[in-house]
């Protein structure tokens, strides 16, 4: 068995310690959050500004001007780096040049921006913007923007801008270069900050808390949609709004553009690092530790005769098991020594581990026996004892009411790798079902169809686990669509290779009651920091087969390394159990290093679902309560034009945990992937059951990133 | 809550039709009351103050609690001793607890004081001199964050209280904190023989005040 002792990263808890200095305290939330433009960045109304939103801020925006409408999702990925993905609409683009064939032109577009230079008493805040940096070019621009604070109530903004951004009263001679689209999805670097450029500028001024009013001159000519295809009048350069915070997370804005159009727009600005209902959280108290006399005052009550007697155990977990249960906590198995005792927990209400740990503490304080000084308190998931935390029953009596006693605590706690069990262990309680089952709500969505960019069904999805032993667990997910509105989508451009994607819409068609898994898998620790999972039967709504799957991780390390390797067969269409004649080796070598600051980064190498072969790159933040906002990429031997649309295989993924919503703890989570387009390269099995992700929850990062929930 | 923006209804809705073997779904209960609750503010009930017969006859120790941003009145009864801590608990799981008379933690109210270091009741009582002391919140991230107050501590003279019926010779005692971007002062009714008969003490920014009324004999 390995044993790790935790480090002592007081500083990655970044606990800050604050002197009566008057500087604003450490809990105030109501910070200046800068408003959005129209393409969903920080900016005025249609132009950009030097400014940038507070670290870690997810955003959603919508706003319409005459034919134009645009949808963004925007996330600050670090205090200087922010990234935007968009989709925009264009109505009555084929007024005048009938060419496309679509009533209304769409075009995804992806923007980053980057902060040189933050606001100082003299110095503006200066951005450098690529905009649609990956795209048409429809949207193709590049900026740099200064923004001062002349007052903490008016910002006045001026810049340059390239490409779209200098098209109006533009200097400089030389000519841009035309975008080479090809396939779309690959960097205009050879266009950026080329050709003429144009200034423009803007002012906001903020009236109270609530109302803002903005004028700016726009550098954008509008030159395709205006001049070329007519679908709205340009008249002025000069733009005109009043925007209304709703609320802490909501801000509408309603506008004059271009001296012919009226606007409006809706800004959604959220911050992962505080719930919607504020900071802390609102469960129930924990129950109170319960804390011995004093072994002086009664030697025998501190007598260790009761291990003598053969019924303490199965007493111990009857009423153990019972006083767990309401507190979301399971136990899974125990073992009673005369000085220590090991006790294995499901935990499935907290998304904090440091909170269930410390529950499980306070609950075992007041049940066993006073000679019991040492707690060994194990999670389990998935029959997988994920690592051992060891706390001193003495040290959590002498902390629980100390200042800053989840720090003291920390000092003192050792989290190594999860133990074996003696075989005199006791498995199990009659509280911890064998059985659970959930029927919840579920949505499909087909993005970014030229014909409806958006649909959506409702389905109703029951999905149960069985434990039929130690880790060993049949699994299943039925759903039934309540709405119908993704039967209507039509078959995507013809692929080059294996439809293994780009047929969903078949499933889509046929796919009112479905099966979408049935699978039993197998999980346990294979020994030390090994891991080992084997699943077998319909593993997804398109696949079936047999998966396995190792990992090595260290609760302490930041680096993991895992490979996984499935034989699949694509299922039929229609759910009859059979499978289509298409079958294949899929499989990756996976490294996952957890960088400090929440940054992930996953490298997967292997052969693809079509079988191309190539590497996936993900990027993802992760914030302790459980919000992930993550990009990623595929290059695979499958060339562009192979590929089609896009290029090759990319999106973003965001995972919205339910704690923060409704500010209680919960494990649940709303995850979405956004790709501009899905195609058949790059496609992994969607089989969600990788270990490392179930495991990084209880590692010596999982119970530090929200340690100072231990005593909540 | 006050706060109840749009997406915890958005989210709400969605719960509502969620069910589980162990309703442990997307906090679907709670989810659900809340939009309830949301959409129908109930009038407040009276708080049924016991009288002083109904608690000499029930013999019990209790604590009455009221947080005026909250308009919430409860009753306490002691749940667990720690060293010269008592906990107390309401009946809906909300703790606070108190060494000797002043507020060292609460549990369950959001916005909880997760642990501080107090001033030393002795020099509280006396009404004199500086302090120092260190409360600790959950902040951005569930992050501790501790901020640390420079307190003055004051006496306003002598008051008589009336706490259940029960007439209390007291001296009001002010302690005045002021730390970072935060400031509030804290007022306790001291009797002669030291205990704290009543008083009003801040929890923090989220909860405000707590006024605490010392109900036993």
């Amino acid at each position: 068995m390995t044993t790790a002792i935790r480090s002592r990263r007081i500083l990655g808890w970044a606990t800050t310690t604050l002197l009566a200095t008057g500087a604003a305290a450490p809990w105030c939330l109501a910070q200046d959050i800068p408003s959005l433009n129209f393409y969903g960045t920080v900016g005025g109304i249609d132009m950009p500004s030097g400014l940038a939103l507070p670290d870690g801020m997810v955003t959603f925006g919508y706003a319409q001007f005459g034919p134009n409408s645009r949808t963004s999702v925007g996330f600050q990925i670090s205090p200087r780096l922010s990234g935007t993905f968009r989709y925009a609409g264009v109505r009555d683009w084929d007024a005048v040049i009938p060419d496309s064939g679509f009533d209304t032109y769409y075009d995804r577009s992806f923007d980053l921006r980057y902060q040189i230079l933050f606001e100082g008493r003299y110095i503006p805040a200066v951005t450098i913007g690529l905009q649609d940096l990956a795209g048409t070019g429809l949207y193709g621009g590049e900026y740099i923007a200064a923004t001062k604070h002349i007052h903490p109530n008016l910002t006045v903004t001026g810049g340059l801008g390239w490409g779209r951004l200098g098209s109006y009263n533009s200097f400089g001679s030389g000519s841009r270069p035309e975008v080479d689209i090809g396939e779309g999805g690959r960097p205009n670097w050879d266009t950026w900050f080329r050709g003429p450029a144009a200034p423009f500028a803007g002012v906001e001024w903020l009236i109270g808390d609530r109302w803002g009013v903005k004028a700016e001159y726009s550098s954008d000519a509008y030159t395709v949609e205006a001049e070329e295809r007519g679908t709205f009048e340009r008249k002025t350069p000069f733009n005109f709004g009043v925007e209304y915070r709703l609320s802490d997370q909501l801000r509408l804005g309603a506008y004059s553009l271009y001296g012919s159009e009226v606007g409006f727009s809706l800004q959604f600005t959220l911050n992962p690092k505080v719930r919607v209902t504020g900071l802390g959280i609102n469960d129930p108290a924990p129950p109170p530790l319960t804390v011995r006399p004093a072994r002086s005052l009664n030697p025998a009550l501190w007598s260790e005769d009761w291990a003598s007697t053969p019924s303490v155990p199965g007493q111990v977990r009857e009423v153990l098991g019972a006083a767990l249960a309401p507190q979301g906590l399971y136990l899974d198995a125990l073992d009673l020594r005369p000085t220590s005792a090991l006790i294995r927990v499901q935990n499935i209400r907290y998304d904090s581990a440091a909170q269930a740990l410390g529950r499980t503490a306070r609950i075992l304080s007041g049940i066993l026996p006073p000679s019991i000084e040492t707690f060994e308190i194990e999670m389990v998931v998935n029959g997988i004892a994920a690592s051992r935390v060891t706390l001193k029953r003495s040290d959590l009596e002498a902390l629980e009411f100390a200042p800053a006693g989840d720090i003291q605590l920390a000092e003192r706690a050792t989290i190594a790798a999860g133990g074996v069990l003696p075989p005199e262990a006791l498995m199990g309680s009659p509280e911890t079902p064998r059985f659970t089952w959930q029927i919840v709500p579920a949505f499909r969505t087909s993005l970014f169809d030229p014909d409806q960019p958006f649909r959506a069904d409702l389905r109703i999805r029951a999905q149960g686990s069985y434990q039929l032993a130690e880790g060993l667990f049949l699994s299943g997910a039925v759903s039934q669509a309540l709405t119908d509105n993704l039967g209507a989508v039509s078959a995507p451009p013809e692929s080059a290779l294996p439809p293994v994607r780009t047929n969903t819409y078949l499933y889509d068609l046929n796919g009112q009651t479905e099966l979408e898994s049935l699978d039993l898998s197998y999980y346990r620790r294979l020994g030390g920091d090994f891991y080992g999972r084997a699943t077998v039967g319909y593993l997804e709504r398109m696949f079936g087969g047999a998966s396995v799957e190792a990992l090595w991780m260290p609760v302490d390390s930041p680096l993991a390394l895992g490979a996984t390797l499935s034989y699949v067969s694509q299922r039929s269409y229609d759910d009859d159990f059979s499978f289509l004649d298409y079958s294949t080796l899929t499989g990756h070598a996976s490294a996952y290093y957890e960088f400090t600051d929440g940054y992930l980064a996953q490298l997967d190498v292997g052969q693809y679902l079509a079988g191309d072969v190539g590497a996936t790159l993900s990027i993802t933040r992760i914030f302790p309560n459980g919000w992930q906002v993550g990009a990623f990429a595929t290059l695979t031997d499958v060339s562009a034009e192979e590929f089609g649309e896009g290029s090759f295989d990319k999106g973003i993924r965001i995972v919205l945990p339910v704690n923060w919503a409704i500010g209680q703890s919960s494990r649940a989570r709303l995850a979405t992937t956004l790709r501009p387009v899905t195609r058949d390269g790059g496609a992994f099995l969607n089989n969600d059951r990788r270990l490392y992700w179930s495991l990084r929850d209880y590692n010596t990062d999982g119970y530090d990133s929200q340690w100072g929930r231990v005593w909540r | 809550m006050t706060r109840r923006p749009l997406i915890l209804a958005l989210a709400a809705g969605m719960m509502v039709t969620a069910c589980s073997s162990s309703q442990e779904v997307m906090g679907l209960q709670v989810a659900a009351q809340g939009l309830l609750a949301a959409l129908d503010p109930a009038e407040p009930e009276p708080f049924p103050e016991p009288t002083r017969a109904q608690l000499d006859a029930d013999g019990r120790p209790l604590l009455r609690a009221f947080i005026p941003d909250r308009d919430a009145n409860a009753l306490l009864f002691p749940i667990a001793v720690n060293g010269p801590v008592e906990t107390w608990a309401t009946v809906d799981a909300k703790t606070l607890s108190l060494k000797d008379g002043l507020l060292t933690q609460t549990r369950g109210l959001g916005g909880d004081l997760m642990s501080s270091r107090l001033p030393p009741v002795g020099t509280v009582r006396s009404g004199r001199g500086t302090v120092t002391r260190m409360h600790s919140y959950l902040g951005p991230n569930d992050q501790t964050v501790l901020v640390e107050f420079a307190c003055t501590l004051s006496d306003r003279g002598a008051e008589r209280v009336t706490v259940s019926g029960l007439s209390y010779a007291t001296r009001r005692i002010a302690e005045r904190c002021d730390g970072a971007g935060d400031g509030f002062e804290n007022l306790y009714w001291v009797e002669p023989g030291g205990t704290i008969r009543q008083s009003v003490q801040w929890v923090g920014p989220d909860v405000g005040n707590v006024a605490l009324f010392d109900l036993r004999r």
